[in-house]
């Protein structure tokens, strides 16, 4: 078998080339092209003002703390932890084929990470609670050199943008979706149309989730 | 096959990088081990950096699904592309994928003294690169670079230890962010707390403040027009230089034509503002006018004397590293600089011994080796870089240099009399070369005459009348300061004035400020308006240099800088050291010790007591370059406790430096400062201090107080029960009594003390065991001398001390040879070479190479010992041990005068002479003296060999040297031809006393023959078949190889003929 991404050949039947890491599709080297993948983006607000009061040991162990409270939910939905921005965590889901769900798991691992925040706040005893900003949405990706953890993919996706858009243009504790992903999810969940919000040209329509915390 | 850790398939090839079933990436041990050490140390730390982000916007609309491949390519050309620059001025980056955007961090996990100039270097070089692949590419036709840059503090570290994620939080982030996004078409923006760092470098447009989303405040705004080829300087308003033409051509021609030659040495002195900095700064234009000659400057002014300041300075300069470096970036400098330097010769050791700081309780000899190591480094560094292009040094108010620092220039002036180098030192007394045998050229400033007084008036105001130039001429004498400053005060007080063009004198009156110096430096500074004067009050306090980053925290005013650049151009201070955080300099010391006295005692002290807890704030990875800062300005605050712990470090440091006379002085200031002041000290503090302490009475040779304070500190460690201590301070006051002769106390104190000391004590017993080896070698008991040099090399092997194995093991092989047991000797020597001691430490391996060409020399294997010396003398001189090198020369001419090789012989003195320095010990100037004496003995040179053999002789007496004095006793039974008997009698009795049988058998033949001289044939045979039964004694040990050597010893051959 010989990868067409790098020329390496090998005699054994594989998944990804052992040289660059490249997937294998029926014995030829391809990416992931044109595959439906829900976006997550999560960023806790207040965090960076209330960090500036803090020492620096203390301001890594809390956001080493969400965040590890966080990847756990990620991943018990299924999802995959594409990069952490500073305090901002973006996530992927649909990855996986045998996840069923992902666009619904999106919603539901990011109502999962405000309970689990809530509950944070209450024990953790900080100066003013930590909130949350979310913004999803679906789209349609291509994605190269894969590797199963992703780091060092490229995906190619305008999902990124829209859920960007979304998450910056969210109040405080809400999590705002794009039309993708309330089209597919809307008979599960309720939502509250908000309007379009438009960035340089690049326009996004945009739902908020009725959330459900547990208090 | 590996298996991966992910998935936990384990059928992937040997080669295999990335796992076959599941694509995540399969990494080595070591790779793991590097990358956890390396989240154990970034884990989290507040660090001040330079920051851009880089942002490829418009991209979303090209990606299409039949565009993916080729969008795919372009957007991996750009990321790896804007990766590989950042990585090129050593910057961090974090790939934001989902935005198309680069982070770029200039600070950490390394931080650069430079980090905003490379990070704005940085981005333009990514401009550069965008805007050429632009014009080439149509995809990038209608996407859009934006750069933003800012500075300031930000937490960095990782996130999510199992899958770790680099993550950098904070405003100054969040600030570069919003900067990005305001950019446009290709533009580089950055804020004002960059631009202040870089000003210099770049020319900028000043957008202004503006509001950006998510902040409350404007941020003020600058664009970046390009990088200046070189960087604008602020130019100090120069007078041109009048009357000094001739010592400026005098220097210019040392610098550019003798020194092609030989080595200049020259010193320039001068009453206080006669011209000495101003000609110095015109010298140096002229230099780097010519870029054949490199220049070093450093300026010996400190409030507080730092072991070899001025010389960490000028290694600073030449290793590229700025001021205040930290430890970390300063190490892997050195190491960068000299890896390809043999790792056992290499100058880094002493580099870092100059430039790191060691703490920890260095017993004299690791000092003298450190320091030895110190003097070699410098030298070679000097003489690499010299080689290079000539070189030219100017110390700065050199006579306020450390007395280390003294003597290494002298050093250094002998060994690099043959290199293209220069050392100007400024204000230093021609006395300085008393005793030093090179040359030296002396400039010495005189008050101008009266025609270069008037064009200097002229050049300040113009067209004046005679009178006026007659009275500033009688009221400054001639001197320039002094002049500028009478044509200053006059005419701020209106004492002149201009009528139709021409100044005159209105009225005659003494100008009394120049009667001191105080008074007119307090008339210029006083000429100050009040901002850029604040900024000299609170610079005074800091020091005679000071960094703008302790300054602006004292003082946080937006127009900080702009004041500094005014005090360069008028004079009063001149810029150290560029980078972010630049280092001034007043350019008189007399400037800021006036603006210090004058401000209040309460405020001097508030600022002390802020500058002090700044240093430990701002540099507290280097640190230990300013404990003696650190601790004066504690003091000065009246904040006694840690004043006391900075003292005692830098007592440490400077001790470790061989700096003995500083580091006394640190340690007495811990004591005066507990005493006078009642500042509590630690126990555990004051019993390091005192070992030290004692440690550094033995060095100098104090040997009474030496025995005294161990003494008084072993009676307090026993009252408070501190069994530890107690061993230690038991262990230096035998070491003192067996010094002071007093053998019996010395016995009883080791022989208790070994019985205390438990397993937790194992280091100080094989010292214990090797003092009482000492003790019995001094009572000429050889076999309880064995017994213990054994039982210390046993003790030391147990408990796995190789440094003391390797001191037993040379004691041992000195007892054998000594006693004339050389195959003995030799064997312990020759174990210690092939086992004990690493190739790579040569210093030990010349120590034990030279034993055992000194006992070739007494089995007379002539050869093979002047090849081993040979050797010795080289390696010696590559790693500057003095002590190996002036013994293997002296024994080169001793045994090329024993050939009649005169020219041999003197050239090997000469090179002693040239080594013979305040490092030489005391106790090696009885046998240097006593080697010269039998050098100029076989050279027929009986005056001198009678002048040092008395010398020694004075010596050896004085130090207890009874072999020494033994081997005086036998030459001078040779040169003092009226006293022969009588000195060959002294010298057979001392040789029975220490029951040495190669002493013995040495006294009897020297016996022999003046009986034979004597014509008493009946005494000298007596005399000669008992050395002759000696002679065979040592002769049957021997192996058979050695003794077809020993039987040539002229002094057996002639026994068997008599």
């Amino acid at each position: 078998m010989t990868c067409a991404h790098c020329g390496n050949v090998t005699e054994q039947a594989i998944h990804f080339c052992s040289h660059c890491g490249a997937a294998i599709h029926d014995g030829v080297a391809s990416p992931f092209e044109d595959i439906q993948l829900t976006f997550l983006r999560v960023d806790l607000s207040g965090f960076t003002k209330m960090s500036e009061a803090m020492i620096a040991e203390d301001v890594m162990a809390v956001l080493n703390e969400i965040f590890r409270i966080f990847a756990d939910t990620v991943e018990s939905n299924k999802g995959t932890i594409y990069q952490v921005i500073g305090d901002e965590m973006v996530c992927i889901f649909g990855l996986d084929t045998e996840s069923g769900f992902a666009p619904h798991m999106a919603i539901l691992t990011a109502e999962d990470m405000f309970n689990k925040l809530h509950e944070f706040n209450k024990t953790a005893n900080l100066e003013s609670p930590i909130g949350l900003k979310v913004g999803a949405e679906i789209d349609s990706a291509s994605i190269f050199d894969v590797q199963r953890d992703l780091r060092n993919s490229l995906i190619l996706t305008k999902g990124f943008r829209k859920s960007q858009i979304l998450q910056k243009n969210a109040s405080n504790n809400t999590i705002l979706v794009g039309e993708g992903l309330y089209k597919m999810t809307k008979g599960f969940f309720s939502y509250r149309e908000v309007g379009e919000f438009v960035e340089e040209s690049f326009g996004v329509k945009a739902y908020e989730y009725r959330l459900k915390l547990k208090r | 096959m590996i298996k991966c850790a992910y998935c936990n398939y384990s059928q992937n090839p040997e080669n295999a990088k990335f796992c076959t079933k599941c694509g995540v990436g399969l990494k080595s041990e070591s790779d793991s081990v590097a990358e956890s050490e390396r989240l154990r140390l970034l884990g989290g730390e507040l660090r001040l950096l330079t920051v851009f982000f880089v942002n490829l916007t418009g991209i979303e609309k090209s990606i299409r699904k039949d565009t993916y491949a080729t969008t795919k390519q372009h957007v991996q050309e750009f990321l790896s592309s804007i990766e590989d620059i950042v990585t090129e001025y050593n910057g961090t980056f974090n790939r934001i994928i989902p935005d198309f955007r680069i982070l770029g961090i200039f600070g950490a996990p390394h931080a650069h003294h430079d980090d905003a100039l490379r990070a704005t270097r940085c981005a333009s070089r990514i401009r550069d690169w965008w805007l050429e692949r632009k014009k080439e590419s149509k995809f990038f036709k209608d996407i859009d670079l934006r750069i933003g840059l800012n500075t300031g503090r930000a937490f960095f570290g990782f996130v999510l230890k199992e899958s770790p994620f680099l993550t950098v939080i904070g405003d100054t982030i969040n600030t570069a962010a919003r900067l990005t996004e305001m950019s446009q078409h290709s533009e580089i923006l950055m804020t004002r707390p960059t631009y202040n760092v870089v000003l210099r470098h770049i020319d900028a447009e000043h957008i202004g403040e503006q509001a950006v989303r998510g902040k409350e405040t404007k941020i003020d705004i600058y664009r970046l027009k390009k990088i200046r080829a070189t960087p604008r300087v602020v130019e100090p308003q120069r007078m041109p230089l009048f009357g000094r033409e001739s010592e400026l051509n005098r220097l210019v021609n040392l610098a550019q034509d003798t020194i092609q030659e030989a080595a200049v040495y020259c010193i320039l002195n001068g009453q206080m503002g006669i011209g000495k900095t101003r000609l110095k700064e015109e010298f140096e234009v002229q230099l780097h006018k010519n870029d054949r000659i490199s220049l070093f400057e450093t300026n010996c002014s400190v409030e507080i004397q730092s072991p070899y300041h001025p010389f960490r300075a000028v290694l600073r300069d030449i290793l590229q590293l700025h001021e205040l470096d930290s430890q970390e970036i300063t190490a892997k400098r050195i190491d960068e600089m000299f890896a390809h330097e043999d790792a056992t010769r290499s100058p880094a050791k002493g580099a870092k011994h100059l430039l790191l700081t060691d703490i920890g309780r260095l017993r004299s000899e690791e000092m003298r080796m450190a320091n030895e190591e110190i003097y070699a480094s410098v030298r070679d560094i000097i003489r690499n870089e010299c080689r290079k292009r000539p070189l030219v040094i100017v110390f700065e108010e050199f006579e306020q240099a450390d007395v280390m620092s003294k003597d290494l220039a002298t050093y250094l002036m002998a060994e690099l009399e043959n290199e293209p180098v220069m050392f100007l030192l400024i204000n230093i007394p021609k006395q300085f070369f008393d005793g030093i045998s090179v040359d030296f050229t002396e400039i010495d400033l005189k008050p101008l005459p009266k025609q270069h007084v008037r064009s200097l008036i002229q050049h300040i105001l113009g067209n004046v009348d005679n009178d006026l130039v007659d009275f500033i001429y009688r009221e400054a004498g001639g001197n320039p300061l002094f002049t500028i400053e009478a044509i200053r005060n006059t005419r701020r007080n209106k004492a002149i004035n201009q009528v139709s063009g021409q100044w005159h004198l209105v009225k005659e009156q003494a100008l009394v400020f120049l009667d001191d110096l105080y008074g007119l430096v307090m008339s210029t500074i006083d000429s100050l308006s009040p901002d850029p004067r604040l900024v000299v009050d609170y610079a005074s306090v800091i020091g005679y240099r000071f960094s703008l980053r302790i300054l602006s925290e004292l003082l946080t005013r937006p127009d900080l800088k702009e004041h500094l650049d005014y005090l360069i151009a008028e004079g009063y201070i001149v810029l150290s050291s560029d980078g972010d955080d630049p280092v001034y300099i007043f350019r008189h010391n007399l400037l800021k010790d006036a603006a210090y006295n004058v401000l209040p005692v309460r405020k001097r002290k508030e600022i002390h007591n802020k500058v002090a807890t700044l240093f430990e704030q701002i540099y507290s990875d280097n640190l230990s370059s300013f404990y003696e800062d650190v601790a004066q300005h504690y003091l000065a605050s009246d904040v006694y406790g840690p004043a006391t712990k900075y003292f005692k470090l830098a007592g440490d440091k400077a001790k470790n430096l061989y700096a003995i006379d500083q580091a006394l002085s640190f340690y007495e200031q811990v004591i005066d400062i507990t005493k006078q002041f009642g500042a509590q000290l630690p126990e555990s503090l004051h019993r390091e201090i005192m070992l030290n302490l004692i440690d550094i009475y033995e060095i100098k040779g104090d040997i009474n107080k030496m025995e005294k304070t161990a003494r008084e500190r072993l009676k307090e460690a026993l009252q408070d029960n501190d069994q530890k201590n107690a061993v230690l301070f038991a262990e230096r006051q035998a070491y003192g009594l067996i010094l002071l002769n007093n053998l019996e106390s010395a016995e009883k104190l080791l022989s208790s003390n070994i019985e205390k000391s438990g397993e937790q004590m194992a280091e100080i017993i094989p010292v214990l065991y090797a003092d009482l080896g000492m003790l019995y070698a001094s009572k000429y008991e050889y076999d309880q001398c064995l017994f213990n040099f054994n039982m210390s090399w046993r003790t030391a092997r147990a408990n796995n001390i190789k440094e003391a194995e390797i001191i037993c093991l040379l004691n041992l092989s000195k007892l054998h040879k000594s006693l004339g047991n050389y195959e003995k000797a030799l064997e312990y020597l020759q174990h210690g070479l092939e086992i004990l001691i690493e190739t790579e430490d040569i210093r030990r391996n010349i120590e034990l190479q030279y034993l055992t060409a000194s006992i070739d020399y007494e089995i007379w294997n002539i050869e093979k010992a002047k090849n081993v010396l040979t050797e010795c003398l080289m390696t010696a001189d590559s790693i500057g041990s003095f002590d190996a090198y002036i013994r293997s020369a002296l024994d080169l001419a001793h045994i090329y005068s024993l050939n009649g090789e005169p020219d041999h012989v003197n050239k090997y003195l000469k090179n002693v002479d040239k080594k013979i320095s305040f490092l030489i010990r005391e106790s090696l100037l009885a046998e240097i003296n006593l080697k010269k004496a039998l050098v100029y003995y076989n050279s027929q040179d009986y005056k001198k060999a009678n002048d040092y053999v008395v010398n020694s002789m004075r010596i050896a007496e004085r130090l207890n040297q009874r072999e020494i004095e033994f081997q005086c006793y036998e030459l001078l039974s040779i040169i003092d031809e009226n006293h022969k008997m009588e000195h060959v009698r002294k010298a057979l009795g001392l040789a029975e006393q220490m029951k040495l049988p190669p002493l013995i058998a040495a006294a009897l033949y020297r016996m022999t023959l003046i009986y034979l001289e004597n014509n008493d044939i009946e005494r000298a045979r007596h005399h000669g078949r008992k050395a002759l039964l000696v002679f065979d004694d040592i002769k049957s040990r021997l192996s058979n190889a050695n003794r077809q050597h020993y039987v040539k010893r002229p002094e057996y051959t002639r026994l068997l003929e008599i």
